[in-house]
């Protein structure tokens, strides 16, 4: 699923993924891939980014529980 | 009904730790082949294929992989970061060194052990020295830039791949 909330906070921030990925320190192309729901980032990543777009974790990451 | 195989769970913090120790594996197995192949080589040993199909196939796989994961280009943007000069450039003048190193010991050596006086000695030096670097600076690009731009290439397009429907990078 992709992450809209991510994406749209990046925005917020007027960072590009490469500048994004640059103060998290990761590369572009990790950053492209959680946006787009490909990769699940680790909860230290989670938290970088949170922290350089001044979001909690609930903002960014969290998802309802899907009925099974 | 669930019908089919269940993927068995993994606790990614030993998937993690068994990934380092694969790791570690195969740089002690590295180590091994490379101390081996400086052993026998002092030994005067020809038989040195098991060292050379480990050392040589190990990059080759590696290269490989990445590429096709796409993850070489995230390992070159990491590096390019960071250092002050890029791979590109690096691996260039690694080719250069190592030609030209590798050019010079032959020249030394040869014209040392095969000449008969001074004025022989610095002919045969110039001889095999600027012959050797004609021969190996292109080898050496060969085996290092040309794989590295191929393997950039490749790990590119997966990656373009992967983000295809990413429309707006910025």
């Amino acid at each position: 699923m992709k992450n809209k909330k991510l994406k749209m906070a990046r925005a917020e921030h007027d960072l590009s993924q490469q500048e994004l990925a640059k103060t998290v320190g990761v590369s572009r192309q990790t950053i492209g891939l959680i946006e787009l729901g490909k990769y699940n980032p680790s909860l230290q990543l989670c938290l970088s980014i949170c922290w350089v777009l001044d979001k909690s974790l609930d903002d960014l990451f969290w998802q309802e529980k899907k009925d099974t | 009904m669930n019908i089919g195989f269940r993927r068995k769970q993994q606790d990614e913090r030993v998937t993690n730790l068994q990934n380092k120790v694969y790791r570690e594996l195969y740089m002690f197995v590295t180590i091994v082949a490379v101390l081996s192949l400086i052993i026998k080589t002092i030994n005067d040993d020809r038989n040195i294929w098991t060292e050379l199909i480990i050392l040589i196939g190990g990059g080759v796989y590696y290269l490989i992989r990445v590429s096709s994961l796409g993850i070489f280009s995230d390992e070159v943007e990491m590096h390019d970061r960071s250092s002050k000069i890029k791979l590109n450039k690096k691996n260039f003048i690694v080719s250069l060194v190592v030609g030209i190193g590798f050019s010079l010991t032959l020249a030394i050596r040869n014209s040392q052990r095969y000449a008969d006086s001074a004025g022989e000695e610095i002919s045969f030096f110039l001889m095999i020295f600027f012959t050797c670097m004609a021969i190996y600076i292109p080898v050496m690009l060969g085996i290092i830039v040309v794989p590295y731009k191929l393997a950039k290439n490749k790990s590119d397009r997966v990656n373009d791949a992967q983000l295809d429907d990413d429309e707006d990078v910025r």
